[in-house]
C-alpha cells in the first residue's frame, strides 16, 4: 500500500511540474536562440539536418519500389494522405547502396514534399549558433555539405537540404518531371 | 650345377668315380683271369690228354712190336700174353681218343691208324702162326723183314702223325690261351692307365678347386681380420670414452650422493614439519567439517534464492514486454514532438509557445526517465538470465 501511495504522489508531482512549465512566458524559460538539428547517421558517419529545412520526420513507413532511371530514387511512400517520392540520402551524398530499405524519412518541401531516406536517427539537438562552422577542405567534405557542427565530442556534417532538393530537381529536369 | 656343389660333394664324386673304375677294372681282371684259367684248363684237359693218349698209342705199338720180336725169337707164351695186353691197351686208348675227337681230320687219322694197326696185327699174327708151326727161321725172318717191318713203319708213321698233330694242336691252344691272357693283361693295364689318368685329373681338379676356394676364403679371412681390427680399434676408443664417461658418472654419482644426503636431512626436517602439519591438519579437519556443514546450509539458502530469482526473472520478462510498448509509445511521442517543433518553427512567432510545449513533450520527465530505463535494462537482463538452463 505504501508503494502505491508513493507512486501516486510522484505522478502528482510530475503533473504539477509539467503544468508549471506552461505558466511561465517564453522569455522566462531562459531560452536563448538555439539552432534545432536532427542528428542522424548515414553509412556509419555522423550527419545533422537543420530542422527549419525539413517539413517532417517519419518512421517505419513502407516505401514501395518504383522503376526509374534515377539511381538515387528508391520508390514512393504514402504520408499524410499524399504520395511522396523517396530518395536515398546516402546515394545523394555519394555513398554506395547496400540494398536495404532505410527505416527513417525526412520530408522536404511543403508544396511537393520529397522524402529523404536514411537508416539511423540518433537524437534531436539544440545547438548554439557559435558551434556551427563552415566546412573546411580536408574534413571529409562531400557534396551538399557546407557546414559542420560540434555536439559534445562529436563533429557532424550539416547536410544542406536546399542543395539536395536543387540536385534532385536537376536530375528530374534531365529525366522528366517530379510528378513523374 | 658344378659351382653349386660343395667341396665335400666334389671329393665324394671323385672318389666314387675312382672306386667305380677300380670295380670295373677288377671285374675285367677277374673275367680275363677266368678266361685264361679256362683256356689253360682246356689245354691241359683236352690237348695234353690227347697228346698223352697219342704217346700211349705209340708206347702200346712199341710194346707190341717188342713182344712180337720176343716171341719170334724165344717162342715163349709170355710174349703172346704181353702182346695181347698191349693190344687191349691200344684198343682202349684208341676208343678214348675217338670219343674225345671231334674234328674230321682227327677222325680220319684215327681211322688210318686203326687200319694200319689191323694190317700190322695181321702181319704179326701170320709171323706168330709161322713161328708156332716150327717153320724155318729163315722164312720167319723174311716174313718179318718183308711184311712186318713195312707195316710196322706205316703204323708208326700214322701214330707219329697223330702225335705230331696233337703236339701242334696243344701248341696252338697254348698260344691262344697265352694270347687271351695277354689281351686280358692289356685290357687291365689300359683300364689301370685310364683309372690312373682319371684319378690324376680328379685330383688336379679338386686341388685347383680347393686352392681357389681356400684362396677366396683366405681373402675373406684377411678382409674380416682387417674389419675386426678396425672394429677392435673403435671398441678400444669407445672403451676409453666409456671409461672417461664412467669417471664423470662416478664423480656425478658422488655429488648426487652428497646431495642425496642433504636431501635426506632436509626430508627429515620436512617429515618433522609434516608431523606438526598433520597435527594442525587434524585441527583444520574439524574446522573444515564445521565449514562444510555451514556451506551446506548456505547451499540450501542459495537454492532458495535461485528459486526466487527464477520467479522474479519471469515477472521481469513480463514487465519487459510492457516496457517495450512504453518505449515504442515514447518514440512515437518523440517523433510527434519533433514534427510539432518543425510545424511550430514554420508558424514563426505564433508557434513559439507551441514549440515550448513540443519541447516539454519531447524531453523525458526528470526523475522518471532514468529509473525507467534502468529498470527496463535490468528487467531484460534478469529475463535473459532466468531463461538460461
Amino acid at each position: 500500500m505504501s508503494g502505491s501511495l508513493a507512486i501516486a504522489s510522484r505522478v502528482a508531482e510530475l503533473r504539477e511540474e509539467f503544468d508549471q512549465t506552461f505558466a511561465l512566458p517564453p522569455s522566462a524559460q531562459g531560452g536563448r536562440e538555439l539552432v534545432s538539428l536532427l542528428a542522424l547517421r548515414v553509412a556509419g558517419n555522423a550527419y545533422a539536418v537543420r530542422l527549419v529545412e525539413i517539413s517532417g520526420l517519419v518512421n517505419n513507413r513502407k516505401t514501395v519500389p518504383f522503376p526509374s532511371r534515377i539511381p538515387e530514387f528508391l520508390g514512393v511512400a504514402g504520408i499524410r494522405g499524399e504520395l511522396v517520392p523517396v530518395y536515398s540520402l546516402a546515394a545523394l551524398l555519394g555513398y554506395g547502396s547496400n540494398g536495404d530499405m532505410p527505416q527513417w524519412l525526412v520530408l522536404c518541401g511543403s508544396q511537393a514534399p520529397v522524402g529523404l531516406a536514411f537508416p539511423e536517427f540518433e537524437s534531436f539537438l539544440r545547438i548554439p549558433p557559435s558551434d556551427i562552422h563552415a566546412a573546411q577542405q580536408g574534413e571529409g567534405v562531400r557534396d551538399h555539405v557546407t557546414e559542420v557542427v560540434r555536439a559534445g565530442a562529436v563533429v557532424r556534417a550539416v547536410v544542406s537540404i536546399p542543395s539536395i532538393l536543387q540536385a534532385i530537381r536537376g536530375r528530374i529536369g534531365r529525366n522528366g518531371s517530379l510528378k513523374e | 650345377m658344378t659351382k653349386a656343389w660343395s667341396f665335400g660333394q666334389k671329393v665324394g664324386a671323385g672318389f666314387a668315380t675312382v672306386v667305380a673304375l677300380t670295380i670295373a677294372m677288377s671285374g675285367v681282371a677277374i673275367y680275363a683271369l677266368k678266361s685264361a684259367v679256362g683256356s689253360k684248363d682246356r689245354v691241359i684237359a683236352v690237348n695234353a690228354q690227347s697228346l698223352i693218349d697219342a704217346q700211349k698209342l705209340n708206347g702200346a705199338m712199341e710194346w707190341r712190336t717188342g713182344a712180337a720180336r720176343g716171341f719170334l725169337l724165344t717162342r715163349e707164351d709170355r710174349f703172346l700174353e704181353s702182346m695181347r695186353d698191349s693190344r687191349t691197351e691200344f684198343t682202349d686208348v684208341l676208343r678214348d681218343l675217338k670219343l674225345q675227337t671231334q674234328t674230321d681230320e682227327s677222325k680220319l687219322i684215327l681211322g688210318q691208324i686203326e687200319d694200319a694197326e689191323r694190317d700190322y696185327q695181321a702181319a704179326i699174327d701170320g709171323a706168330v702162326s709161322l713161328r708156332k708151326t716150327d717153320g724155318p727161321i729163315g722164312a720167319v725172318i723174311r716174313l718179318f723183314s718183308d711184311e712186318l717191318v713195312p707195316k710196322r713203319d706205316v703204323f708208326r708213321q700214322q701214330v707219329q702223325a697223330l702225335v705230331s698233330r696233337e703236339e701242334r694242336l696243344m701248341e696252338e691252344a697254348k698260344k691262344a690261351s697265352t694270347d687271351a691272357a695277354q689281351s686280358a693283361i692289356s685290357v687291365v693295364i689300359a683300364l689301370a692307365v685310364i683309372a690312373f689318368l682319371l684319378a690324376a685329373c680328379i685330383a688336379i681338379f679338386l686341388t685347383r678347386t680347393l686352392t681357389r676356394q681356400i684362396g677366396v676364403a683366405v681373402q675373406h679371412v684377411q678382409s674380416s681380420s682387417a674389419e675386426l681390427q678396425s672394429a677392435a680399434n673403435q671398441q678400444v676408443t669407445g672403451a676409453r670414452e666409456s671409461a672417461t664417461a664412467m669417471n664423470e658418472i662416478t664423480t656425478t654419482i658422488s655429488e648426487l650422493l652428497a646431495t642425496a644426503r642433504q636431501i635426506a636431512e632436509s626430508a627429515q626436517r620436512v617429515a618433522h614439519i609434516a608431523e606438526e602439519t598433520a597435527k594442525a591438519a587434524k585441527a583444520g579437519d574439524q574446522t573444515a567439517q564445521k565449514t562444510r556443514e555451514s556451506v551446506a546450509g548456505i547451499k540450501r539458502q542459495v537454492d532458495l534464492i535461485v528459486t526466487h530469482m527464477l520467479d522474479l526473472g519471469k515477472k521481469s520478462q513480463q514487465i519487459g514486454g510492457i516496457l517495450e510498448i512504453i518505449n515504442e509509445l515514447a518514440e512515437q511521442t518523440n517523433i510527434l514532438a519533433i514534427n510539432a517543433t518543425i510545424e511550430a518553427a514554420g508558424a514563426g512567432d505564433a508557434g513559439k509557445r507551441f514549440t515550448v510545449v513540443a519541447d516539454e513533450i519531447r524531453k523525458p520527465p526528470t526523475g522518471w526517465a532514468d529509473p525507467r530505463m534502468k529498470f527496463g535494462r535490468w528487467s531484460r537482463i534478469s529475463a535473459r538470465q532466468s531463461t538460461r538452463p
